[in-house]
């Protein structure tokens, strides 16, 4: 520590710590606001990029794309209110698009055309201006989300080490992912309409489309 | 059973239980529906879910 001794040393140290605290300042700056999702998606395209998944490297680069042209503000346009659909039109969608996939092969462009459709619908109706913080965590809230956040990260978890596990013995039956175990099962156009019937109703059921409106009742 | 298979079939047993048992003991668990509710509160989270949820329908119908 002999070098910090003098006033050239502690001019040195005095310059080091105020570079220290303007980065600090600069990149709590440069990240204020930012969404906390963000850096996981951009690890999970990294991650797919690893693997070799194309396809799915791209939608999540696309997806970072997104928070970060959301963050910046560079999305035009007003922000909506939330938007509320009917039971029929919801409906009508879900019955469309198992039409389309029972009457086609998986993989086929109608089925790309009909699952970007859905993704543009989705995205319309969760593109919408937030009203205030959210209410105060209740006791029974917090186990509730602590009991789900640990059955997700189980199920993710299980899933991550049954892919290593089969990449490294080179094993698919003995160490099978989930979606080895799901695909034989949508090459059935049955299976497949099932299977997207649940998939849209968890959609439905996520973006809230039937939910009340505070002050006012669902369509 | 495979050791993978087990574990999927217990984090599914067990979300079938977290799901029914706010219908019998409200002040234990709170309803599904109330943490999403509370999940999509703000437009980041939103997002986020949405995404997800999306990508695991491509994932499955088309890879």
């Amino acid at each position: 520590m002999k070098f910090i001794r003098g006033p050239s040393g502690r001019f040195l140290c005095c310059v080091t710590l105020r570079a220290l605290f303007a980065t600090v300042y600069l990149v709590k700056r440069l990240l204020a606001g930012i969404n906390p999702w963000l850096p996981v998606f951009a690890f999970v395209t990294v991650f797919h990029i690893t693997r070799g998944a194309t396809s799915d490297a791209v939608f999540f680069a696309l997806a970072t794309c997104l928070m970060i042209a959301d963050w910046k503000r560079l999305i035009p346009g007003r922000m909506p209110e939330r938007r509320n659909l009917g039971k029929v039109l919801v409906w009508s969608v879900i019955v469309g698009a198992s039409l389309v996939l029972y009457a086609t092969n998986r993989g086929s462009w109608p089925n790309i055309v009909v699952l970007l459709v859905i993704l543009f619908f989705a995205l319309w109706l969760a593109y919408y201006r937030d009203h205030g913080p959210k209410p105060s965590l209740t006791k029974t809230m917090n186990r509730t989300k602590w009991v789900w956040m640990t059955l997700a990260l189980a199920m993710a978890v299980s899933e991550l080490f049954a892919y290593i596990f089969a990449n490294v013995n080179q094993d698919d039956h003995t160490f099978p992912t989930i979606s080895v175990l799901v695909s034989p099962l949508l090459l059935n156009p049955v299976a497949r309409i099932i299977f997207l019937t649940l998939w849209s109703l968890i959609g439905v059921g996520l973006l809230g489309v039937w939910r009340k409106k505070p002050g006012g009742a669902a369509k | 059973m495979t050791i993978p298979v087990f574990e999927y079939l217990a984090v599914l047993v067990l979300s079938l239980v977290a799901w029914l048992l706010p219908r019998f003991r409200p002040n234990f668990l709170a309803r599904v529906g109330d943490l999403v509710e509370r999940i999509m509160h703000n437009r980041n989270t939103r997002l986020a879910v949405i995404l997800v949820w999306w990508w695991l329908g491509w994932h499955f119908f088309t890879v």
